[in-house]
């Protein structure tokens, strides 16, 4: 037996849990425009170019951070907690929430928080008030588009339209339950269903289902690799993980044209790399793409790929996650090995 | 994949749960097993299973250790899965890999692997009643009920489309889970409507075909975590009862407690749980005696023994069993005859040495749990002890000095601590540094084997390590290790 084999033989050992990507405690990073913001073993820290800005209390299991240009949240879903800090100086305040707090977005000086098991979106205003709007059963994601929010709940699969002010559910559509990944432009929303190995979508002006589209073997998240033009249309990447493939998807016309027609489905299948060969070594299964830069990760061994339309080269091994963070100055990992934030690309 | 359900064991609120003790003989078999059966299921459900069986006799190293070999089982299969391409077996395995880690105590570790599974099957009911038996393990009762609450609608629909027994089955499994987070988070009302549906729907006729291969089989074994469909019923039929059994007693309907407990025996004479229920409606030593004999070392049996004897101080043991030994020590401390009870005690110890119930027997005898460190006390989660504290603890160690209470606190408690490592082993592959042995504080420490560290560090050199207190031997306190750091 090899010294690596008794680490993970042992099972509750950082050592091991780290070969396979694993985090044994909470941890969470974010880029802000002030520099990366790192939550982890109960503190808080601004970091640009290699040093530590300010540091602040944090949460015990953070595992995810959202932020807007002043501020940011840092939310705790195992506590029930949320604590909202201001970029600048790392001061803030920690806040009880319902339960299980999974995302949030800021819009202008309130903080919207899903509470998945409290089935609710709760607005947070600056002064602390709350008010908050009935979600379906098991809300998963949360997203904005043309000032409005919209709340998935996988297991009706419904998409809720809600406005900001009032604060009130809008309008709402039913499309395909049990999505692991939920995208949103300015036109369509865009659910991945691993089980059908679809794309379901549907429109945001008529809050209709617009169709769904076969998208590989078990596509499981989404990302717009490209905004599209006039001429062409927006690029959509999948990542597949039981084909080792990021299925790149695009189009002569534009999404909503192609997808209402079925013209898309000619095209999907090709693969970004097309062939049958895998171009990732190992499955991955989460998206980071800003701009030309475009990175794939795979959570079950904790390894980020920079991948383009032809090859794959690893960047991190052992990475979280929510230890991941690609902004406009590179790709940032927090390594909890050393406790330092690295930036590997 | 073949049905294995978990039946949580902490959920009986109002007495605790009393599994039958098992025999060496029978965790001999249980090991047996293991060796034998190679695939999956077989391998997790029975580190599980032993695991349970080994918390239940008081044996919490021994149980941790079961524990980590299922996360390791877990682990394993979650990877191969996914180089398979099967995504459906990787969620599989992630979510038993998240339930062993909360029953080693990791909680965040328990979450990011729940939350890894739900992504890839959170229309699967299977998957999401394992998420609520690890959140109910963390102590998450209301994200434990959330997660039942989806089980439950996802398997009603199931049913509806194909009435099956298996589906059926199904349901009220994931019904009974349901029931078991709301009653962990005080809502008895709306559990007890839920298990009256469970039993009622395992009493029916729909479950005939199943009830007579229970009997053909002659299958009787109740588990923490059973396979197939006849350990699933009979399994899931005792759980269900107990727990409504507990519900009437706590609400003071005798006549319907009993009940639930004599169908309970009616399936398995032996139940401990529903012995020690009945001894304890009816205040009878002749029940408590049948109860010890189904399990010597319950906490909660010896506890309502207790509360028994204050009323009753003219009982008596007999007989050479283990049962009515250990009774003899409880009634000679209840009549304050304690040399009596140490001399009672001293062969019981030396007969079953890993036993945590008896070590806490002897604290209470001894009177002696003073001089333990401040953080030693229920809440506490994390410490950083200084060294007259560690000595302290590897005293009290040495003279099985600890209660049960204190070493429960020390089976969640992460420690930090400063420390120098004895000479490292051979390196493995990459960056990797092996070590086995140092000192903290001037008090020295072993792991149980050495153990590889991601990274390069030098030995008898300052090292933040971040560990659990296993116990003690050969003077050094014997310590899991959860993470290795340079100081900062």
């Amino acid at each position: 037996m090899t010294a690596h084999r008794r680490a993970v033989v042992t099972g509750a050992f950082v050592a091991g849990l780290q070969l396979l990507g694993l985090s044994a405690r909470g941890q969470a990073i974010a880029s802000t425009s002030r520099g990366v913001v790192v939550a982890h073993d109960g503190i808080v820290q601004l970091w640009n170019r290699g040093s530590v800005i300010w540091t602040s209390d944090g949460l015990p299991a953070p595992t995810r951070i959202v932020t807007s240009d002043e501020r940011i949240a840092v939310i705790d879903p195992l506590e029930n907690n949320v604590r909202v800090l201001s970029t600048a100086t790392g001061r803030g305040q920690t806040m009880q929430t319902g339960e299980t707090p999974i995302d949030a977005i800021f819009i202008g000086s309130a903080l919207y928080l899903l509470e998945r098991d409290a089935r609710a979106l709760e607005r947070i205003g600056a002064d602390g008030t709350r008010a908050s709007v009935s979600t379906g059963a098991d809300p998963a994601f949360l997203h904005m588009a043309n000032g409005r929010l919209y709340v998935y709940s996988r297991a009706p699969g419904l998409v809720q339209e809600v406005t900001t002010s009032p604060f009130a559910e809008r309008r709402r559509v039913h499309v395909a339950p049990f999505a692991s990944d939920f995208a949103i432009d300015a036109s369509h929303g865009y659910l991945v269903d691993p089980q059908a190995g679809t794309i379901a979508t549907f429109d945001l002006a008529s809050m209709k289902s617009s169709g769904t589209i076969d998208i590989g073997a078990v596509p499981v998240a989404m990302a717009f690799a490209s905004t599209g033009t006039s001429l062409t249309a927006r690029t959509i990447a999948v990542a597949d993980p039981s084909a080792k493939k990021v299925w790149l998807v695009e189009g002569a016309q534009s999404v909503a044209q192609a997808f209402t027609r079925g013209f898309l489905r000619g095209l999907i299948g090709l693969g970004l790399f097309g062939g049958g060969a895998s171009q990732f070594p190992t499955g991955v299964d989460r998206l980071f793409l800003r701009g030309s830069h475009w990175y794939a990760f795979d959570s079950s061994s904790g390894t980020l790929y920079r991948f383009t339309r032809s090859t794959s080269t690893v960047v991190a091994t052992h990475a979280t996650a929510e230890g991941i963070a690609v902004s406009a100055d590179g790709v940032f990992v927090w390594n909890e090995a050393v406790r330092r934030l690295q930036q590997v690309d | 994949m073949k049905r294995l359900i978990l039946l949580a064991l902490a959920t009986l609120p109002l007495f605790g749960q009393t599994t039958r003790i098992a025999s060496d003989f029978e965790i001999a078999q249980m090991q047996q097993q293991l060796a034998k059966s190679h695939d999956f299921l077989s391998q997790l459900s029975g580190h599980l299973n032993l695991g349970d069986v080994r918390a239940a006799r008081g044996e919490r190293a021994l149980a941790r250790r079961e524990y980590a070999k299922a996360y390791e089982t877990a682990a394993t299969d979650r990877l191969d899965a996914r180089k398979a391409s099967n995504m459906t077996r990787y969620a599989t395995a992630t979510s038993y890999a998240a339930l062993a880690q909360a029953k080693l105590g990791s909680a965040a570790l328990a979450w990011e692997l729940s939350e890894e599974a739900i992504r890839y099957e959170s229309n699967s009911a299977k998957t999401w009643n394992l998420y609520a038996s690890t959140m109910s393990l963390l102590g998450k009762a209301a994200k434990a009920a959330s997660a039942s609450r989806n089980a439950v609608a996802i398997a009603e629909r199931e049913l509806a489309a194909s009435p099956d027994s298996g589906n059926r089955l199904d349901l009220a499994i994931y019904q009974s889970a349901l029931a078991s987070a709301l009653i962990e988070s005080g809502r008895d009302r709306e559990a007890e409507p839920l298990l009256v549906q469970v039993t009622s729907s395992l009493r029916s006729p729909a479950f005939d075909s199943l009830r007579r291969d229970v009997v053909r089989r002659e299958s009787f074994e109740i588990y923490s975590s059973a396979r197939g469909e006849a350990s699933s019923y009979i399994s899931l039929l005792n759980r269900s009862q107990l727990r409504l059994a507990a519900l009437y007693e706590a609400r003071g309907d005798v006549a319907a407690a009993r009940r639930q407990f004599e169908n309970v025996l009616a399936a398995r004479s032996d139940d401990a749980t529903a012995l020690t229920g009945l001894a304890r409606l009816a205040q009878s030593g002749e029940h408590f005696a049948e109860a010890f004999d189904a399990n010597p070392f319950s906490p909660a049996l010896i506890r309502d023994y207790r509360r028994f004897l204050a009323t009753h101080p003219g009982e008596s043991a007999a007989g050479d069993s283990t049962s009515a030994r250990v009774r003899r020590v409880l009634i000679a401390a209840n009549q304050h005859e304690l040399r009596a009870a140490r001399a009672a005690l001293d062969p019981l110890q030396r007969e079953y040495p890993d036993n945590d119930t008896l070590r806490s027997l002897r604290n209470d005898l001894d009177g002696q749990t003073t001089g333990a460190p401040p953080f030693l006390k229920a809440g506490v989660t994390a410490a950083t002890p200084s060294g007259d504290e560690l000595r302290s603890l590897l005293r009290l160690f040495d003279e099985d000095h600890l209660s049960a209470a204190q070493r429960s606190v020390l089976d969640t408690l992460g420690l930090t601590s400063t420390a120098s490592f004895d000479e490292a082993g051979a390196g493995g592959p990459g960056q990797q540094t092996i070590f086995e042995s140092g000192i903290i504080e001037g008090v020295p420490f072993r792991f149980s084997e050495p153990i590889a560290f991601r990274g390069t560090f030098a030995a008898h050199a300052p090292l933040r390590l971040t560990y659990r207190l296993l116990g003690a031997s050969n003077d050094a306190l014997l310590l899991e290790p959860l993470e290795l750091e340079a100081v900062r």
